[in-house]
């Protein structure tokens, strides 16, 4: 370390221009976020410069449509139980992705996490075949399915992360100590992994909350936040919508906060 | 004895069962489906069980479609190999430039990944537009005459909206790569006489190229099959295949003919990453 230092000083001092260039791209990064902010504020019509004046009407316009409240209802229903769904399968697979060697386990394991790395539009279009080739109808639940599918790899990486840094030793000390492995889950191994789960699942509920393309091609009736604004996007510039816009992105923020404060949040892929 | 080692090897198949039946029914077969409609065919309004590889010569001839396909496949090679290019330093300094604002940055990058995508890319239409911020700061810099939309509409913009929406997926892997190399390699590389900048070429780039390779895969195949981008950004002169495919399973409803595009695409990027693969192989020098 003290040698770092020490050759660091023979460079010429000149600007942490690394530095400088991440901060750019950070702003780069959150500029369409900040845009949406500061036009959801603003009085003019059109989303353009200069900025006219402040207002709170576009935040007015945007709560007073009535299709919000059943589409916002419909996204937290499916949220919900795709975050229950995943949590559930995911975290069985984790466990045996960890803890039992088998052949083809690589293979396996790209299997079940590879639909988080595919355009959602492949999977919420070759489901949507699916379901037409089975005659099954569209609903909010075959839109949860679909949800699902594409969330699930990342409550298997999640756990699996927990479980490789999971010290084994405390629980063949409660297997010593005359345990059954039953006992031994639910009273040593689930507690100290359970916030990694419930994280991985927040982020799942935000996810699928989010989510527009496949919850498009695989809802019957119905619509979700997502699909509604996307009508709207279509037909032109709101600024109703930027408020609308800032209204979804409350609960995402929130939940990626409290996830954070539940689990690491890592994605070594 | 015989009872604990059927337990033993039951649970891996009652822990693994559930989310591979699940995948296998719900991932896997659907893809097949989606792949079996590509050789049936349309008459009237419904799809009819008659085998042909009529939708995929449609695909191929018509040069409506065959340039889509050849321009989704550009994007997304443009836009992953930029990617790469434009976060490898942002990475790096995260990797080993920072220490105190590190997780704020990594939550920082957190937040944009999960904030709605729709409302991301909606807002580059209104940076892009006339008087939007891309105008008005090349104007300020004297590099335009007049309020434009200018990249939007064109497939430039469709690149400046992907570059932006997938950054953070494109960040990840190349840091977690990055944050794995031993610093002990870079530092014997130093002490043997390397200049800081003949270190990071011969020792840090080769050992991070694995994550390099992740995302830019990542990207690549994100990019090549987006819809929503194009559809919001790209007008006539940025349509790309995802679009001509979500009009088959929409309003056009000729199901079978979305699916051979589908599978053409993914024909040509299967085939682009074996040269990729071979070229790399061939390529790479002996030591």
């Amino acid at each position: 370390m003290a040698k770092g230092r020490l050759l660091k000083l023979r460079v010429p001092v000149s600007l942490p221009w690394l530095q400088i260039y991440s901060a750019l791209m950070i702003l780069f990064l959150f500029l369409p976020i900040i845009m949406i902010i500061l036009f959801s504020f603003n009085s003019a019509f059109t989303g353009m410069f200069p900025l006219q004046g402040f207002t709170l009407r576009w935040y007015q316009e945007a709560l007073k449509k009535t299709i919000l409240r059943v589409a916002f209802r419909n996204s937290v229903y499916i949220a919900s139980l795709t975050s229950l769904l995943s949590g559930f399968l995911g975290t069985m697979a984790g466990f045996g992705l960890t803890r039992y060697h088998f052949r083809l386990k690589g293979v396996l394991t790209t299997f079940l996490t590879i639909p988080m790395s595919l355009p959602t539009l492949l999977i919420g279009v070759s489901l949507l075949s699916f379901w037409a080739f089975l005659s099954v109808p569209r609903s909010l639940n075959t839109v949860i399915v679909g949800h699902a599918v594409y969330c699930v790899p990342y409550v298997v990486l999640v756990v699996v992360s927990r479980l490789e840094n999971f010290d084994r030793t405390i629980e063949e000390a409660a297997c010593d100590l005359g345990a059954a492995p039953l006992q031994t889950f639910r009273h040593i191994t689930f507690p100290l992994i359970r916030s990694s789960i419930i994280g991985a699942m927040i982020l799942v509920f935000a996810q699928s909350f989010d989510m527009f393309v496949i919850s498009f091609f695989n809802i019957g009736p119905g619509s979700t936040l997502p699909m509604v604004i996307w009508s709207m996007m279509r037909v032109g510039i709101s600024p109703a919508l930027n408020a609308l816009a800032v209204l979804i992105f409350i609960p995402s923020v929130t939940m990626l906060i409290i996830a954070n404060r539940f689990t690491e949040i890592s994605f070594e892929i | 004895m015989i009872r604990e080692s059927i337990r033993r090897n039951l649970n891996p198949i009652a822990q693994l069962g559930p989310l591979t039946t699940f995948m296998i029914i719900f991932f896997g077969f659907p893809i097949l489906v989606f792949f079996i409609y590509s050789f049936w065919t349309v008459q009237g309004w419904t799809i009819v069980r008659q085998w042909s590889l009529g939708n995929y010569f449609h695909a191929v001839a018509s040069p409506v479609y065959r340039m889509l396909i050849l321009r989704s496949v550009f994007i997304g090679l443009f836009t992953a190999t930029l990617s790469v290019v434009v976060v490898y330093p942002l990475a790096y300094t995260l990797a080993f430039k920072i220490r105190r604002y590190r997780d704020l940055i990594l939550f920082i990058l957190m937040i944009s990944l999960f904030s709605n995508y729709l409302v991301r890319i909606y807002a580059w239409r209104s940076i892009l537009s006339t008087n939007g911020l891309v105008s008005v700061i090349l104007m300020a810099l004297g590099l335009a005459d007049e309020p434009n939309s200018y990249l939007l509409y064109d497939w430039t913009g469709v690149v400046v909206t992907l570059l932006n929406v997938y950054l953070p997926f494109a960040t990840l892997p190349i840091y977690s790569a990055l944050l794995n190399i031993e610093r002990s390699l870079t530092e014997a590389a130093r002490d043997l006489g390397a200049s800081p900048l003949r270190a990071f070429y011969e020792v840090t780039l080769p050992l991070s190229t694995s994550g390099v390779r992740v995302a830019f895969l990542f990207i690549f195949l994100l990019t090549a099959g987006d819809f929503v981008t194009p559809e919001l950004v790209g007008g006539s002169g940025g349509r790309m295949i995802g679009n001509a495919i979500a009009t088959q399973f929409g309003i056009v409803f000729n199901w079978p003919l979305g699916s051979a595009f589908a599978f053409t695409t993914i024909l040509v990027i299967f085939l682009l990453l074996v040269a990729f693969l071979v070229g790399g192989r061939l390529l790479r020098p002996r030591r």
